[in-house]
């Protein structure tokens, strides 16, 4: 007998009939729960009961959400602007050594308070503005446009 | 409807009236039990687990795991520990609220060595089959042949073809397919919250999402062809490899590619490990139309 050899379309005699019968149900069941489970919490966006045993297959969709990207500008009065660098202003020789809370800010509340911080570094009269955006399962969503003047 | 007829006939001789080598299933079985260990045995430890349930749990695990990498009651090892790694998914995790246990790569884990218990795994590198030709070699019979019904390696198959389309749908968004997921996911995890302002960055995220979907879907498919396989089998690799290296993927990647096995012809893994070993056999023969 040829070991390495696949044989598709065995035809057991007999007893083995059987078999082919068995396997052929339990084949369907399973193939079953691994594609209409997903279809059914997926697509059809079941929901509860039955659904929260059944694996859904969306890796990575729910990481890299809910933080900010941002960057923050000093305003001059004829308008321009230039890009503040946070961790050098914030007394961070570079950005690996930064909290992490700086490195990737969490949320607006956040950003809006390493504003501050940076409107007391640069002292009073400083127009410290804001872009940013919050990484959503959509995509990114605006904050700040940068038309706001952060320093009181 | 003659045609449908036989279509179907022959869907069915694949899923389920193929018979093959058993060296495929055996390596499956064997390999997927050091991705079973580095995934759970350091949550394991007997001093950390001395209530009942997890004092049983701990002894099903190591127990069914070491017979299963022995291959000493192949199947019924490969089975019990299936089923104690699905108990850790769906008792532990999802009922008892253990939740790193609920996460896909667990259960991609936990089903596939679930389905290696279906496929002829203890009749290749296995005690069982050294008992089996002691047994014959006493009796003056012929050594058993290393082979089996494979329906167990086309559910492995179908399984991660469901995986790889499931996800490409669930990434078939604009804000995926227009990378800025993407991005979020790398700022995420390496940049922080510094947008990249180099020129063409978002056209490039853009591209690598497009990229990263539509191979999903050709893997999806095309692994379970023998003519697409070929051209696909290193692009998904790869692709696994970059997650493995970029991202928390934890033991996902590593049970991918222990599966992998399953998608290829036995006859043709067969008659690679003739090759290796120095065995012209016949399985080297057939290596050619595989």
């Amino acid at each position: 007998m040829d070991a390495g050899r696949e044989q598709i379309g065995i035809r057991p005699p007999g007893a083995g009939r059987s078999g082919t019968i068995l396997r052929a149900a339990v084949f369907s069941a399973l193939l079953a729960w691994m594609a209409a489970g997903p279809f059914y919490v997926q697509v059809l966006g079941g929901r509860g009961g039955i659904a929260r045993y059944i694996r859904e297959w969306v890796m990575f969709s729910l990481r890299g959400m809910d933080f900010v990207e941002a960057r923050f500008y000093r305003q001059r009065t004829d308008g321009t602007r230039i890009e503040l660098d946070r961790f050098a202003l914030l007394g961070y020789p570079d950005r690996g050594r930064a909290p992490l809370g700086l490195r990737r800010i969490p949320n607006q509340e956040r950003t809006l308070h390493i504003a501050k911080e940076l409107c007391d570094k640069l002292g009073p009269g400083a127009d410290v503005r804001v872009v940013s955006h919050l990484a959503t399962a959509g995509g990114w969503r605006r904050q700040y446009r940068g038309t706001e003047k952060i320093c009181k | 409807v003659t045609a449908l007829l036989a279509a179907g006939g022959k869907v069915l001789d694949w899923c389920v009236r193929s018979e093959g080598s058993s060296r495929s299933s055996a390596l499956i079985r064997i390999l997927l039990v050091p991705v079973l260990w580095s995934r759970w045995a350091g949550e394991l430890l007997l001093f950390e687990n001395l209530e009942p349930p997890q004092a049983l749990l701990v002894f099903s695990f190591f127990a069914s795991t070491t017979l299963m990498l022995l291959g000493l009651g192949s199947r019924v090892a490969t089975l019990w520990a299936g089923l104690t790694a699905l108990s850790m998914y769906y008792w532990f995790g999802l009922e008892l609220g253990r939740e790193p246990w609920t996460h896909h790569h667990t259960y991609v884990l936990a089903a596939g060595t679930f389905l290696c218990a279906l496929t002829p795994c203890g009749r290749s590198y296995s005690l069982d089959r050294w008992l089996a030709l002691r047994r014959a070699e006493r009796a003056g019979r012929p050594a058993p042949p290393e082979r089996g019904n494979l329906w167990g390696l086309r559910l492995i198959a179908l399984q991660l073809s469901l995986i790889y389309l499931y996800t490409a749908y669930d990434k078939t968004t604009a804000a995926f397919l227009g990378g800025e997921r993407m991005e979020g996911i790398l700022l995420y995890y390496y940049l922080g919250s510094d947008l990249p302002r180099w020129p063409g960055f978002h056209a490039l995220m853009a591209a690598v999402s497009v990229a990263t979907v539509l191979l999903e879907y050709a893997l999806g498919v095309g692994l379970l062809f023998r003519r697409t396989r070929r051209r696909l089998v290193l692009p998904g690799l790869a692709l696994h490899a970059a997650f493995y290296v970029l991202l928390p993927v934890r033991t996902y990647s590593a049970t991918i590619f222990v599966l992998y096995l399953a998608y290829f012809d036995a006859g043709a893994v067969h008659a690679v490990i003739d090759r290796l070993s120095g065995d012209a056999g016949p399985g080297q023969q057939r290596a050619e139309g595989a």
